[in-house]
């Protein structure tokens, strides 16, 4: 059985790199999730968990072929599957030693985790200019990607007070900055006529931190960061806190938490760079009537330059706020071992909006084993089955759940691909 | 249920589910887009007035006041200035004057005779030396120089400094603004120095120095001079991409302009007046003018140092220029002679001032009024097409709009591995553009005309692996006779754009 257990623990493990091979995670943070709060005095250990959360407006399945061990993406397709409005949204968390210590009345926790998340908003014209070309475009074309990305460790502190049914909890969290980038602003581009000039109105701030390094679009410098591999440094230091609470009123209990309330000041020397591109543009080919009396030479390259016309400013500092996550969850305990709910779930900022929906039941099969059944639909899809199970093994617990179970088998063939693996040993 | 055999099952469902999670099976390769791109080009739009405004090396265009166009292709300018045709004399040295009564002779040309004059920026110094050991007083006076009526006199007083001869050097005197009146181009020293006694007496030694001899103006025969200008050619640039056909240009000219503000003539004689043509035969330009020599204005002494402007034409009425030149001229080679002063026999009294010149300017006058019949041009271009590997096939789109009097024709080659020249785009046929439909209307008027070259991938995998593109245009005037000629005006011109979709 201590190899049944050691098998386990070491898949929860080995599962995070093989979900987050092409996609984020998150530890799911919502402190509701985690059952079975006791008042009694405990210290309860997270070895690893894991959470792999994308959702987007693509199946991935319908914009790609197969060619043999590997799938190509189908430029074709992914127009024919864009439209008026498209988006994406992935989190992703890997948290370890993740410690709780309970005592009467309050808990104290303190971890440490790996995050990211990132979203991209695009309208399909957009979409189509950039994938498909402008042929065909004889009006004015606007280019708002709006587009957002943030990975960082955090050591989090947190205590939980609990009064009578009700409890109120905070988490501190130190943040150091790992990768950041974003897009801002529009190209909007007026080509009314083929014979006619192609005009760029610009007004786009680009910044990364740890990404890359752009000097034009033949010369651009990669330099990722590999996470839990280089330094943690704190050279881009920031702060999130967290607040949560929760009521129970007979048989209804209310949750509310509001989390990731914080900026990250990214300011890593070398590594953390602003682009600009402002001001019109105009591309009108060659000007014979300039040309007649001059040696001339037609470089595409240099007028595609021209148009996009990214320079890089002074700024070597910029602060950036991450994505506010809204978890408002309602629970019903329709028996002892039976209860059933509703979780919302928002992530937003200024520009941009996520949402989730969930429906779910709760069954306690055995004293040592719960299932639960999920429906959810978000922004992009409106169908998703998943479930959950829990097992208390001794002084063990194992939880997985996915909002769409199917996806677990045929992850490229959903929109909405969630995972969530915790563990937890009580000492 | 039994909880080891659903731990069990449960791991191996993950275990299952595990098995999937393949690296590779779910990498994703994204390759580069591949947009259809719809670009322009090229574009064109110019009038001949605009295009003549920027006309650059050895042409310029001149536009009437009913916007006819005339070409000049202008020629080497010759110009004199009174510096390079009197230069100053610098002379930095003693002059001895012998005697109380001493001429000096300017040290000019002998066939100068200088008759009145203004120095300019001269200055004398005079110097004296006698045995005598005593105070002399010295008065000197050159009769032929006076300012403002006032001859030129200077008094100098010589104290004996009680050691040896009594020697004296005098400052420097500024000769500017001194009129020169002379006869026999000679300038009078007459000094009278006396002893303390009021004896006259001869100085042992006396001499006079002048930096250098320069006159802001001057009277008088200044002889006959000969300033040459061989080897000078002017290109013309009209024939350059003639391949066949007839391009005729009705009464060409060659024009000789001087502009002359000395106060004698100048003459113009050709020793060589040629055209070379395109094939390199030369045609020897015949006219009475040419052997005469072509004499040109100057200024009378009672108009005063104004500019005069004359020009003479080599045309068809005085030579067979026309003949020639329609012959495909490509050059104009000529060598002139200038001479001042031609007639010897006959000097004048002439002058000059500082700001005398003349220039001598020739020019091919050659206006646009031009009868084109079935004139074929060719223009090559480098190609490099290696960086647009990516590019799969596309369609070229051409706007024109055309407001010229001028029907035309025009075919892309591009030349193939063999050094043989392709038609890639339309398989040998000409795209023909209308002459203009609107006349005397702007470009902006004329009808725009759309002409699609598509590119199958075959035919731009052709293009791209060329080096070299050729344009051909056809031209012809619009139905006329075969001896009218038609002006082109300032206000034609084309709008021409080329656009381009490409698929990659």
């Amino acid at each position: 059985m201590k190899k049944l257990l050691l098998a386990i623990l070491l898949f929860a493990i080995n599962s995070i790199p093989m979900l987050s091979q092409d996609t984020w995670n998150q530890i799911l943070a919502n402190p509701f999730n985690r059952a079975h709060d006791t008042l009694d005095y405990d210290i309860r250990i997270s070895p690893a968990s894991t959470l792999l959360d994308a959702s987007s407006s693509y199946v991935i399945k319908e914009i790609t072929d197969r060619q043999d061990t590997t799938r190509v993406l189908n430029w074709a397709n992914l127009l024919a599957e864009t439209k008026d409005k498209n988006g994406v949204f992935v989190q992703y968390a890997f948290s370890i030693l993740n410690t709780e210590i309970y005592t009467k009345g309050l808990v104290f926790n303190v971890g440490f985790s790996h995050r990211s998340e990132a979203y991209a908003n695009f309208d399909g014209p957009g979409v189509t200019f950039v994938i498909g070309g402008n042929a065909g475009f004889d009006a004015q074309t606007e280019l708002a990607p709006d587009i957002e990305y943030n990975s960082w460790y955090q050591l989090n502190l947190g205590a939980k007070k609990y009064f009578n049914n009700s409890f109120l909890g905070l988490n501190l969290k130190l943040v150091d900055g790992v990768e950041h980038f974003s897009f801002d602003g529009s190209y909007k581009i007026n080509a009314d006529d083929i014979f006619n000039e192609i005009q760029v109105e610009r007004n786009v701030i680009l910044q990364s931190t740890s990404l890359f390094r752009y000097k034009n679009i033949d010369d651009i410098d990669f330099q990722p960061s590999r996470p839990f591999t280089d330094q943690i440094g704190f050279d881009n230091i920031g702060f999130l806190f967290d607040i949560y609470g929760g009521t129970k009123v007979g048989k209804h209990i209310f949750n509310l938490a509001i989390t990731d309330i914080g900026f990250i000041k990214w300011e890593q020397e070398g590594r953390t760079f602003e682009y600009e591109s402002k001001g019109n543009a105009t591309y009108s080919g060659i000007d014979l009537s300039e040309a007649l009396s001059n040696e001339f030479e037609f470089n595409l390259q240099d007028s595609i330059e021209n148009l996009i016309g990214l320079e890089q400013t002074d700024t070597r500092s910029y602060n950036t706020s991450l994505l506010t996550k809204i978890n408002a969850r309602y629970q019903y305990d329709f028996q002892d071992d039976l209860s059933f709910g509703i979780n919302n779930f928002f992530a937003i900022d200024g520009t941009y909006g996520y949402f989730r929906t969930s429906l779910f039941a709760n069954k306690a099969i055995t004293n040592w084993l719960d299932l639960g059944l999920v429906y959810s639909f978000d922004r992009y899809s409106a169908a998703n089955i998943g479930g959950s199970l829990q097992i208390q093994y001794e002084k063990f617990s194992l939880g997985l759940s996915s909002q769409n179970l199917l996806s677990l088998f045929d992850p490229y063939g959903f929109r909405l691909n969630n995972i969530n693996i915790a563990t937890q040993i009580k000492i | 249920m039994n909880k080891q055999y659903f731990l069990l099952g449960l791991f191996s469902i993950v275990f299952m589910l595990s098995s999937c999670l393949d690296k590779e099976y779910y990498k994703i390769s994204v390759p580069a887009p591949t947009p259809d791109v719809s670009i322009p080009l090229v574009k064109l739009n110019s009038t001949l007035g605009e295009i003549a405004e920027d006309a650059s090396d050895n042409i310029r265009v001149q536009v009437d006041a009913d916007g006819r166009l005339t070409f000049f292709y202008e020629g080497q300018i010759l110009r004199r200035t009174v510096l390079e045709v009197f230069p100053p004399l610098p002379w930095f040295d003693y002059f001895p004057i012998t005697d109380t009564v001493a001429p000096l002779e300017l040290p000019i040309d002998s066939n100068f005779i200088i008759q009145s004059g203004v120095f300019k920026q001269s200055s004398v110094r005079f110097r004296f030396s006698t045995a005598l050991q005593e105070d002399i007083t010295v008065k000197m006076v050159m009769p032929e120089l006076s300012k403002n009526g006032v001859v030129f006199e200077q008094n100098f007083e010589m104290k004996y400094d009680g050691t040896g001869d009594n020697t004296f050097e005098s400052e420097l005197i500024s000769l500017d603004g001194y009129d020169v009146n002379t006869t026999d181009s000679k300038l009078y020293f007459n000094y009278d120095a006396r002893t303390e006694s009021g004896e006259r007496i001869k100085f042992d030694d006396a001499a006079m120095f002048i930096d250098f001899i320069l006159f802001s103006y001057m009277e008088g025969f200044f002889g006959n001079r000969e300033y040459p200008l061989t080897g000078s050619a002017i290109p013309i640039g009209i024939f350059n991409n003639w391949i066949s056909g007839g391009f005729s240009f009705d009464k060409p000219e060659l024009t000789i302009g001087v502009e002359n503000s000395f106060g004698f003539p100048v003459s113009v004689f050709f020793s060589r007046l040629d055209l070379t043509t395109l094939s390199g035969n030369i045609f020897e330009i015949e006219s009475t003018a040419i052997e005469d020599g072509i004499e040109f204005g100057y200024p009378e002494i009672s108009e005063g140092p104004v500019v005069k402007n004359t020009s003479f034409s080599i045309s068809a009425d005085n030579s067979n220029i026309e003949q020639a030149f329609n012959e495909k001229a490509t050059m104009v080679n000529y060598d002139i002679l200038a001479i001042a002063n031609p007639i010897v026999a006959d000097p004048i009294v002439g002058f000059f001032d500082e700001d005398s010149f003349f220039t001598i300017n020739t020019s091919l006058k050659l206006p646009m009024h031009t009868r084109i019949e079935d004139l074929l041009l060719s223009q090559s271009f480098e190609l490099d097409l290696d960086e647009y590997s990516q590019i799969e096939s596309g369609e070229l789109i051409m706007s024109i709009k055309n407001g010229l009097p001028l029907n035309a024709e025009l075919q892309v080659l591009f030349e193939d591995a063999s050094g043989t020249y392709q038609d890639y785009l339309l398989n040998n046929s000409w795209t023909k553009i209308n002459a203009s439909d609107q006349e005397g209307q702007s470009v902006e008027s004329q009808m725009q005309q759309v002409f699609r070259y598509p590119m199958s991938e075959t035919s731009w995998q052709n293009i791209r692996q060329s080096n070299r593109m050729q344009i051909q245009l056809k031209l012809n005037t619009e139905s006329m006779s075969s001896d009218d000629y038609i002006w082109l005006y300032d206000y034609n011109g084309i709008d021409l754009r080329i656009s381009a979709t490409i698929n990659q």
